[in-house]
Parts: structure tokens; sequence; C-alpha cells
């Protein structure tokens, strides 16, 4: 821009007037567009109105209150359900453990220990849970509150919380319809008043569903629960994708994985599993798996042999049928009596006396349900709770002399471990003192509380790869057996389907592609429309400006011939003086002459005169002396 | 977002899959969003069709956000993006929304002054002519006060190119606010 042949042309500086108003304007082109702007009014007048422009658009909002409904459509299409996809793995395991290789080594050092040491902290952790909240778990027990809670109190245990995406620092509180989740790091303890308490292990997710006094319903999307409940039977249920869980006064642990399947253990009490009409009643001790697209399983004990495991999970998720039962029969033993009598409402008429059978054997059944072997009537799960609880209490009696023996290699253990890890967790001497009574006293409750088995997180999480790597594979044979039957029926129906499905295919593979081409045919056109106009607009600016250019080179012209014509006036007019002037002087000069002359003359002839006169002097003295 | 550090811990927290930490991101921006959007349409169901996709987008492509440009600028480049694609492959899309009531709702209701409105509505009416292309970089400029660097990054264009539509629209802008 620095050289001056542009600076008349306007078109270069309407470029640097924008650079100018926008302050990217260097000095020399600052300079030079100046001059410019002295001399040139339409460029003038453009810098005007493009300063007025922008004072009227800085009056323009730049932000604008957006409908509350558009997060709901974009939560209703980003939400997991409705995708169908999700980015966290399908393994419940990736979700509660990080990979042993990841694992610092405290870490490795606690997950490679022994199960009884695991048990012991895990002992220990209840017991403190017992011991801060006592009048929670105890003097609350069974008791209805005779109101809902608006509001749930929530502890940060450890780690990152949040609720509603608010984070939780120590305490915090939730209410109907949010969400609490725990990260990775994250554990937190949700307090449900009156009810009883949950504990979210890392990375898991609930939401709160209802909260009438009648009824509490929480949802597990995903992760891991350990729920201490203490209110009235029946009313405090979790939600899943692949069942509900219904607490019938107990504690229990809940892992569900991204994908909706989980599994359940009772520690104390029972949990009926229900969905769509299909029920399993799960007692302490007994896991039970739900899968989404079925429901729950059947429950079985953590020892239950390995036969009578696969064929459970053939019987309920599988094709498993008739062969399964008489593998389950075959396998049952008394610890086992549970199961047996869970599968009895779901067994068909000819396996229900074979089952029923073989239960009674292990545990005679009330008397009220007492039946000849080949007149069964159908049972229902809601007859079965007695026949239950006297199977529970037969089999718990065996376990409780067996825990008596545990109990006796925990105590030394707690004594041991005590001050390692308590003195961690708590300086406070008095406190201390009162935790150690506290797990004194309950130590000695336990004692008579046989019924509550606490499950350690790796076998719980064991226990579920297990039976998730075995449901992943019923769903491949599923598919495959689905495929080979679809395969036969295509062979029997011939070809001719086939063809006609290729056909349509080929049809419809057609048709989208004449649409597509249809498509791009018209981006095509629009295209080019758009090129054409745009070449339009340039051709009629251009055209305008030549016009323009040259108006201006033909009043330049005119005004340079003007200009011409008036000096070359000027210059007569200057000239005519001139000559005017030369001939004045000329005159003047001529007249000086002429005076000057005349001066001469009159002088010569004075002198003429007085030559004459003199020569008359002389001769009249010659004369005079001639006379003499 | 007043911490740029704690708006990318919610991005990262987003990315993981949390919906509730992606709805403060969407509170934090669709304003913007969504003014951009009704002033490239000027209808207010376009704008939040397109706001909704561009956040819908956003959530799907978040794990390809880096970090290294702010937020805002990467949600109003998928929106710009979704306006010019949909331009392109949707025949006579823009034509069926023709009103330009709606963003003076939004003039009056920002600007007090009466003849503030007055001219803001002869503004909007101006700029609602202009080229599509050379519009979205006048309001990212001059509206939204984005850079040219920033415009070219967002349409994937020459600095050059955004320099050359934004004179054109001033342009044309000025012509027509003669008139």
């Amino acid at each position: 821009m620095k050289d001056s042949n542009n600076q008349n042309n306007c078109e270069d500086f309407e470029i640097l007037l924008d650079e100018f108003i926008d302050g990217e304007i260097s000095a020399s082109d600052r300079e030079a567009l100046e001059k410019h702007l002295s001399t040139c009014t339409s460029c003038k007048r453009d810098l005007e109105e493009t300063l007025n422009l922008s004072k009227s658009v800085s009056y323009l909002s730049k932000e604008m209150a957006a409908s509350p409904d558009i997060w709901k459509r974009i939560e209703h299409k980003i939400s997991p359900q409705e995708k169908g996809t999700t980015k966290r793995s399908s393994n419940i395991f990736s979700i509660n453990q990080k990979p042993r290789s990841q694992r610092s080594i405290y870490e490795q050092h606690t997950y490679s220990g022994r199960i009884l040491k695991y048990s012991v902290i895990t002992l220990i952790a209840a017991m403190i849970l017992i011991a801060i909240l006592p009048s929670f778990f105890r003097e609350r027990g069974h008791q209805s509150t005779g109101f809902s809670y608006p509001f749930w109190p929530v502890i940060q245990l450890k780690g990152l919380t949040t609720v509603n995406s608010r984070i939780v620092n120590g305490r915090d509180s939730i209410k109907l319809g949010e969400w609490i989740e725990t990260k990775d790091s994250g554990k937190a303890m949700l307090q449900i008043p009156g009810v009883g308490s949950i504990i979210l292990e890392p990375n898991t997710k609930v939401k709160i569903v209802k909260t009438d006094t009648g009824e509490q319903r929480i949802s597990l999307e995903y992760g891991t629960i350990n729920a201490n409940i203490t209110t009235k039977p029946g009313t405090f249920i979790v939600d899943s994708r692949s069942a509900e869980a219904i607490d019938l006064g107990c504690a229990y642990t809940y892992s569900i994985d991204t994908g909706g399947n989980g599994l359940i253990y009772v520690k104390s009490g029972m949990v009926e599993m229900n969905h769509d009409g299909r029920k399993s009643l799960v007692p302490a001790g007994k896991f039970c798996i739900t899968k989404t697209g079925f429901g729950p399983g059947t429950p079985y004990r953590e020892n239950t042999s390995p036969e009578l495991k696969d064929a459970l999970l053939k019987y309920d998720f599988g094709n498993g049928g008739h062969e399964s039962v008489n593998t389950i029969l075959k396998h049952a033993t008394k610890g086992d009596a549970i199961t047996l009598l869970n599968l009895l409402p779901k067994v068909d008429e000819e396996n229900r006396s074979k089952v029923y059978e073989r239960v009674s054997h292990f545990v005679p059944p009330p008397k009220e349900y007492r039946y000849e072997y080949d007149s069964i009537p159908k049972m229902e799960y809601k007859d079965l709770h007695e026949w239950i609880n006297k199977i529970t209490k037969e089999v718990n009696e065996e376990i409780r002399t067996q825990m008596k023996d545990l109990q006796k290699e925990i105590q030394e253990n707690i004594q041991n471990n005590m001050n390692e890890n308590l003195g961690n967790i708590i300086d406070n001497e008095k406190l201390q003192k009162e935790i150690q009574e506290n797990i004194q006293k309950h130590m000695e409750a336990l004692q008579d509380l046989p019924q509550r088995i606490e499950i350690p997180n790796e076998l719980m999480q064991k226990e579920m790869e297990k039976m998730q790597e075995k449901l992943n594979k019923f769903d491949s044979d599923k598919f495959d057996k689905e495929m080979e039957k679809l395969g036969e029926k295509m062979e029997k129906m011939g070809n001719y389907w086939e063809e006609q499905g290729r056909q349509w295919e080929f049809d419809e593979r057609n048709q989208e592609r004449e649409q597509e081409m249809e498509q791009r045919q018209q981006e095509l056109q629009e295209r080019q429309q758009e090129r054409m106009q745009e070449m339009q607009e340039r051709q009629q600016e251009l055209e305008q400006r030549q016009q323009e250019r040259q108006q201006e080179l033909e009043q330049r012209l005119n005004e340079q011939d003007l200009e011409r014509q008036k000096e070359l006036q000027q210059q007569q007019m200057e000239r005519e003086q001139e000559l005017k002037q030369q001939e004045k002087e000329r005159e003047k000069e001529l007249k000086q002459q002429d005076k000057e002359r005349q001066q001469e003359l009159k002088k010569e002839n004075q002198n003429y005169k007085q030559n004459e006169k003199n020569k008359d002097q002389d001769r009249d003295n010659n004369d005079d002396q001639d006379k003499d | 977002m007043d911490n740029p550090n704690n708006e990318l811990e919610l991005i990262q927290m987003a990315k993981n899959g949390d919906t509730n930490v992606f709805k403060r991101l969407f509170d934090t921006n669709v304003s913007r969003i969504y003014s951009f959007c009704l002033r490239m349409s000027m209808n207010r169901e376009l704008a939040e069709e397109i706001t909704q996709d561009v956040f819908v987008k956003a959530w799907e492509k978040l794990h390809t956000f880096r970090g290294e440009s702010k937020f805002t600028s990467w949600l109003h480049s998928i929106a710009v993006n979704e306006f010019l694609m949909r331009k392109r492959s949707e025949k006579r899309f823009f034509q069926r929304f023709t009103t330009t009531d709606d963003i003076y709702q939004f003039d009056r209701g920002t600007n007090g002054s009466e003849s503030h409105y007055h001219s803001s509505i002869d503004l909007e009416k101006a700029i609602s002519g202009l080229p599509e292309q050379a519009k979205a970089v006048f309001i990212l400029h001059d509206v939204h006060g984005y850079q040219h660097k920033e415009i070219a990054d967002m349409m994937n264009i020459e600095i050059g190119t955004t320099k050359a539509h934004l004179h054109r629209a001033r342009k044309l802008l000025r012509e027509e606010l003669r008139k």
C-alpha cells in the first residue's frame, strides 16, 4: 500500500478501512489511509457508516434465553438407555476394580490378602459403622417415621462423589429425582431416615425414585451398593434394568453392570427379586443373578457344586429345561435346599414332584405344605416363606457352628490388627475406647446372629465375573442356535425367499443410491447456481466499476481540457498585457528620445545661433579693425 | 465458565459419560449458541432444533475435544458447520423460515432504548439478508467478537477468505441501511 500510484484507488482502501476499524492496520497503511481519507469523500463516508454500523451491532444481544425444553430433548437423546450404547465397559469388574497391574503396592497387598484378613477389615468397618451410628441401625429399627423426608442425608466416605453434578464435601443431601454418583475413587453413604443406609461403592450411580412414607424406591443405574435396611419389610425397593429387589428386612450387596445385568448377595434377612412376574426369594448367604430381558435367576449358595450352578444357569437363562432339572437334582445337597425350593413354582408338573421330593428329603416342609409326591399343587412364592425360614434356620444352625470357629480366629486377628487399623483412622482416645466397647458388645451379639453372613468384595466380584462369562456364553450360544434354526428354515423354504430378499435388498440399495445421487445432483445444481449467482454478481460489480472508472476518466479529461483552455487564455491575456506594457515602454522611450532629440536640436540651434552671433561679432570686429 | 480449569475438569467428567456434568456445560453455553442459531436462522423453532443438534453432536464428539480452543468456540464451530451443512444439503431449507419477528423480541428485551430497538430491527433485517457465509462471519466477528484466525479455524477456511466475507457483509449492510 506504500505505492503512491495506488493512493487514489478506493478499492484498495476499502479493505484498509476494515483493518482500520478492527484495529489491525499497520502504521504505514494507516498513514496512507489517512492521507487518502483527507481527499476522498466517498471513503470517508464509508468509514463513518461502518463505524455507525459497529456501534449499532454493539447493541445486539450476544446471549438469548433458550427454551428449557431444549435440554429435555437433548437429555432424552444422550441418555445411555436411549442410545443403547455406553462409553463405559460392560464388565462390572472394570467399574469396581482397576486391573491388578495398575494398582498401588498397598492396593495389591490388600487385594491379594487372605480372605480371613479381608473379612476382619470388612468386619471392623461394619463395626465402626454400627458404633458411630448405633441409634440409626438399632433404635429406629422397624419403625415408621410417620412422614416422608424431603431430603436424605449423604455422607462422603472417601474420594469424589456428586449429587446432580454438585460435588459432595463431607455432608450433603439428596432429594427426589436427583442422582448420586461416586467416581473412581469415591465412596459415599446415603442415609434414608427411618429406613436404613446404603453405601455406594466406587463408580456407582443411583437415582432417588420415590420417598413416600409407605414406599422408598431407588434406581441402581450401575455399580455396587451395600444396603442395611431396618424398616418394615416390603417398603424399600431397589430398581435395576434386570429386576427389582424388594427388601424383606435385611442387609445385602447388589451389583449392576452397565448392561443392566446384576448379582445380589444377601447377608441377612431376605430379598424378593422380581421382574415381570418372574420371582426369586433370596435368603441370607445366597447369591442371585439377574439378567436383562429375563429377570432374576434361581438363588444359590456360594459353595454349591459347579455342575449344579451350570445347570441352574442353563435352566434360568439358557435352553436347559428337563435335562437341567435332572442335573440340579442329581448334584443338590442339603445346602442347596433353598435353590430347590425356589425352583418349585417354576418347574412343570412332572418335575415339580421330583423337586418337592428332593427338598422334602433335606428339610421336611411345614405341616400345611405336606403333600403326596404325585399330587403336588402349583406353589406360589408367598407360600414358601415359612418353609424357607425353616430351611434357613436349619442350614444356619450348621453354619453357626462353623462361624463360631471362624469367630475365634477373627477375634484374635482383630486384637492384632485393631491398633494398626483403628489408630490410623481415629486419634481420639475416648472415641477409640467407645468404639472398642461397642465392637466388643457387637461381637458378642454377633454370636447370636450367625445369619448375617458378610461377603468379601473380592469374592463377590469373582462370582459376578464367572456368572457374566457364562451369561455372555449363553447369549452367543443362543444366538448361534437361533441362526442355526433360521438357516434350517431358509433351507426348507427354498431359495425363493432368499433370492426375493436379495432382490428387495438390491432394490432398496438401488433406491437409496438413486436418492443419494439425486441429492448429490441437487447439491451440485445448488452449488452451480450459487456460483453462477456469485459470478453474475461479480460480473455486475466489475461492469459497474468499469463504468465508474470510465466516467471518472471522462470527467478527468474534461477537467483537464478546461484547465488547458483557461491556461491558454491566461497566457494570451498575459502576453497581451506584456505587449501593451512593452508598447507603452517603447512609447515612453520614443518620447524620451524625442525629447532628448528636441533638446539636442535646441542646443544645436542655440549653438548655431551663438556661433552665428559670434561670427557676426567677429565680422564686426574685423570690420572695425579694418576700419581702424 | 469463570474458571477455565473448572471447565476442563467438567469436560473431563462429561467425557466419562456424566450427563449431569454435561448439563452444567450446557447451562453455561446455551444462551450464546442459541443467540447465534436464532440470528442465523431468524426462526425460534429452527434455532432450538439446531441448538439441540449442536449439543447432541458435542456430546457425541466430546472425546475429540482436546481443550486447545475454548469450549464455546468449539460449540460455535459445530453450530456454524451445522448451518452450512444444512444449507448445502437441504433444498430450500431456509426458505421455510422467512419471519424475523422472533429475534426482535429478544432485542427489545435486552435493549431498553426505543431508538436502539428500531435501529436494531433494521440491522437484524439487514443481517438476515446477507449471504450465509458472510452472515456467519459477520455474526461471529462483529457480534460475538471472535478473531479472524478463530473464525477461519471454525469454518475451515483461510483468514483472507474470512476477511473478504466480513468486508462483503459490512459493505452490503452499509448499502442496505443507506436505503
